[in-house]
């Protein structure tokens, strides 16, 4: 009788040619849908190369120019010419010889480089009056410094991810205005605008991580300026390694051990497709509740006859059950298969477990819609209103729409997502994740179970108080 | 007006579904807004994100950090289980967690190279994602600075305030376009309007149309001597009339949930205007879409009208910006988005709430949005044509 039920019951839906289209074309649509919106993001967030424009001005060219050349200066050479020339000088007086030989170095040089007492006298120092002569380099390699050569530059061509890649990339050849639109439009992160070594400035169109990075980048590095210039100032001798300390400030250390977040897919956008399956296996409610009201004799005239036959009503409805359980683990079988082998959605985890995890889920669906079949003697459309209420803001509450909604809930009514279907089911693709099949894993498959469970007996008990006095 | 009279009193039989729909929307309104409340008021540039930290060191260095942090950044009260961090972390509610351990504050003393100092702090994060690194630079930058002050001869309490204020963004970095305080509560409210509104109409039309449409009903109807175009102007007034008490509705209660400065400003205005654009363009994709033969709660149907109201949410929604914003969105999301009037809506709502846009700013966008309706208008009279005039 069991078996014969379950088959003509299987077979009616199956002929429902709308039904099936439905059943079928939702998941798929749904699926297609969740794929096209989320599997990009993840990706799309991951640590990639930051573009910026960066212009520099004359003025910290030449800033940093006079830094190397001070930096360069052989003082000693520059002493102990200017010694022999006044010793010759003397040496020649005394002699009564006339002297003609040319000063190193003229007066008004050299009172102008001894002038230079801090670094705020040398970026006002003029290197037209410098005593070239006196490099210890040659001076091409002052003349030519470029913007790349500037410490800040270097730093943030220097700077990379833990994966090699780099952290910001300059885009280069263009003019400000073009600068400006490509910033507005969201092609560059930042202009970043080198006035000094120490005066940098950063001009965004928004506070998203990559602006938040260049803002830290350009603070850590105004700071170590900062404190190389108070060291160059701190005493006078250190303007001779001005250059040095200022490459030495750019040197941190770096305090933290990283340790990664668990997970075989860390990608959360995954949890969207955790609420799809939650979704359309809580949307199979309905489909046990049209079949279970329908042979409800208060209902439909099959369920008068259903109600009047020798069958026992419990057994029938159980049959009943189990054909739209075949049906629902069907559809959501070819759901996953779908979405894992025709989507390439990694779901995390043993593959095994995760279909298993889907079947019961279509469980909790099905016995959900048999327990709300049977609340009462109101219509099916308002017991259809119940169920959406339930599926609808059930899947809210687990992250169908918000993603953190489900998180949220676990801080402040952690009950709700233990008896909350969908985020019983979610709970459990994300445990088979994140912590693999395990204490935690099996714990929310027991939630699942017992979700089922309670919600069949309660179906149960409430089907054998159904009694009609007339029809 | 008899048609339009009996709209509604079709209605009420339908009068717990939406009743039902309504009640989750508006909960799902003020569960959104609560969840978003706390995320307001950023740095003019760097983005703050949430984190947990545990301080096991409880030194005065520890306690400096993470006052250090809770200036830069959100930190999550409260104690924890491994597994509830492991899920926050997951879904990103935490962006890092830091463990400070014992003795951090003496080996920090001691450390003077990269080997010494490597381990000691913990942190988990995500590794892929760039925000884990930006806040690792904060720390690092704060600790290095410390140390260098503190070897300068300042006390701890002095290198740490020198240093939070050496690390103040806004001396240096600019907006572009200014971007107007405070609006992230106010822009998620409007935001989720269209899910609400797109259901509940659905929900609520869908079900009295397929009644009116109803074969015996259609048949009496086309024999009678109410003319049909007069029947359907009058379902579409029905409609309109039940789209426009929703909306008024959800926007009410958006409004009321935000602090009054925003009311009745030019940006709650062009909102306003906004949600009843896109009202409009909804209920003209519902004139299409009820003239299809989709086999909407036909017999044997399974209640397709659910299915469509949940593909046509949920789909508008995800691809257009409703729950996920656009800026969050990929580009080959945005192209296929734009053909659908919840994008244009999202568009517009950015531009009011972050970009302080007027009327010309945003009149592509509502544009854009009517569009939308009347190409489905055009098409629904095109189906009514050739399915309608068949007898039911």
């Amino acid at each position: 009788m069991f078996g014969r039920i379950c088959i003509a019951e299987l077979k009616r839906l199956v002929r429902s040619k709308k039904y099936m289209f439905w059943t079928f074309a939702f998941p798929i649509m749904l699926g297609t849908l969740f794929y096209f919106a989320f599997s990009t993001i993840y990706s799309s967030q991951k640590s990639e190369t930051i573009p910026v424009v960066i212009e520099v001005t004359d003025n910290a060219i030449n800033e940093y120019k006079v830094l190397q050349a001070f930096s360069n200066l052989d003082t000693d050479q520059m002493s102990n010419d200017l010694e022999q020339y006044y010793e010759d000088k003397a040496v020649a007086e005394a002699m009564g010889e006339s002297f003609d030989k040319e000063i190193p170095i003229s007066d008004e040089t050299m009172d102008k480089i001894e002038d230079v007492q801090s670094y705020d006298d040398m970026k006002k120092y003029d290197l037209a009056d410098f005593p070239y002569d006196y490099l210890k380099v040659d001076r091409s390699e002052i003349d030519n410094i470029s913007k790349d050569d500037l410490p800040f530059i270097k730093v943030l061509n220097d700077l990379t991810y833990d994966d090699g890649n780099k952290m910001v990339e300059e885009v280069e050849g263009i003019t400000h205005e073009e600068a400006e639109k490509m910033l507005s439009d969201g092609d560059i992160a930042g202009i970043i605008t080198v006035d000094s070594m120490q005066d940098i400035y950063l001009l965004v169109n928004g506070n998203g991580v990559k602006h938040s990075i260049l803002s830290t980048i350009i603070s850590e590095y105004k700071l170590e300026a900062g404190k190389a210039i108070d060291t160059i100032n701190d005493d006078h001798e250190n303007l001779e390694r001005s250059s040095e300390i200022m490459d030495e400030s750019t040197e941190s250390i770096e305090y933290i051990e990283a340790k990664s977040t668990a997970g075989d897919n860390k990608d959360p956008f995954i949890a969207y497709f955790y609420n799809l399956i939650a979704m359309i296996a809580i949307m199979g409610s309905t489909a046990s509740l049209n079949v279970i009201v329908m042979s409800q004799a208060n209902q439909s005239d099959v369920g008068i006859r259903v109600d009047m036959s020798p069958s026992i009503k419990i057994i029938h409805e159980l049959a009943q059950l189990l054909a739209v359980v075949i049906l629902q683990s069907i559809i959501l079988i070819f759901t996953l298969t779908y979405l894992i082998f025709i989507l390439g959605i990694n779901f995390g985890g043993n593959i095994t477990f995760i279909y298993l995890t889907t079947l019961l889920a279509g469980l909790v669906g099905d016995t959900l819609g048999f327990m709300i079949a049977h609340f009462g003697k109101i219509a099916i459309d308002k017991k259809e209103a119940f169920l959406m209420a339930i599926f609808l803001g059930g899947g809210f509450m687990s992250g169908l729409m918000y993603g953190d909604m489900k998180i949220i809930v676990e801080q402040k009514a952690p009950w709700f997502n233990r008896i909350n279907p969908s985020a019983v089911i979610t709970d459990a693709f994300y445990a088979l994740n994140v912590f693999g099949v395990g204490p935690r894993y099996y714990r929310a498959l027991m939630y699942i179970l017992i979700t089922s469970g309670v919600m069949l007996l309660i179906g149960c008990i409430l089907s054998r108080r159904s009694s009609y006095k007339s029809l | 007006m008899h048609v339009y009279k009996a709209f509604f009193k079709v209605m009420t039989k339908y009068k717990l579904s939406i009743i039902i729909y309504t009640t989750i929307v508006i909960f799902m309104l003020f569960s959104l807004i609560n969840a978003y409340s706390a995320s307001e008021e950023e740095d003019v540039a760097e983005k703050k994100y949430t984190l947990l930290i545990v301080d096991n060191d409880n030194s005065e260095l520890s306690k400096e950090l993470v006052k250090f942090l809770g200036t830069k950044h959100y930190l999550e009260d409260g104690s924890y289980t491994d597994e509830q961090i492991k899920d926050m972390l997951y879904y990103q509610y935490i962006s890092e967690y830091i463990v400070i351990p014992e003795g951090f504050g003496e080996k920090y003393e001691k450390a003077s190279e990269n080997s010494e100092a490597s381990s000691l702090l913990q942190a988990t994060y995500d590794e892929a994602l760039p925000k884990g690194i930006f806040i690792n630079m904060q720390i690092d930058q704060y600790l290095n600075a410390v140390k260098d002050y503190m070897n300068s001869g300042y006390t701890l309490e002095e290198a740490s305030a020198k240093c939070t204020d050496a690390m103040d963004s806004s001396k240096y970095v600019s907006m572009q376009k200014k971007e107007t305080v405070a609006t992230q509560r106010v822009y998620t409210s409007f935001q989720f309007l269209p899910f609400g509104i797109l259901t509940i109409i659905f929900s609520g039309v869908l079900p009295v149309i397929m009644c009116f449409n109803d074969a015996e009903r259609k048949n009496r109807t086309i024999i009678s001597s109410y003319k049909m175009t007069k029947r359907n102007f009058e379902l579409i007034l029905g409609s309109a009339s039940l789209a426009l008490v929703v909306t008024s509705l959800l926007v009410g209660l958006a409004s009321a949930s935000q602090n009054s400065e925003y009311i009745f400003t030019t940006s709650w205005w062009l909102s306003v205007t906004n949600s009843f654009v896109y009202t409009l363009s909804v209920t003209m994709l519902l004139s299409m879409i009820t003239s299809l033969p989709l086999g909407i709660n036909t017999e044997g149907s399974a209640n397709t009208s659910t299915f469509i109201t949940c593909i046509i949410g949920l789909s508008f929604s995800f691809l257009g910006g409703t729950f996920v914003d656009i800026t969050i969105l990929g580009d080959k999301v945005a192209k296929i988005g734009q053909f659908t009037p919840n994008y244009w809506y999202s568009v517009a709502s950015r531009k009011i709430w972050y970009e302080g846009g007027n009327l010309s700013d945003v009149a592509e966008s509502f544009g854009m949005q009517l569009l939308f309706g009347l190409v489905c208008l055009s098409i629904g009279l095109c189906f009514t044509r050739f399915f309608g005039e068949k007898k039911a």
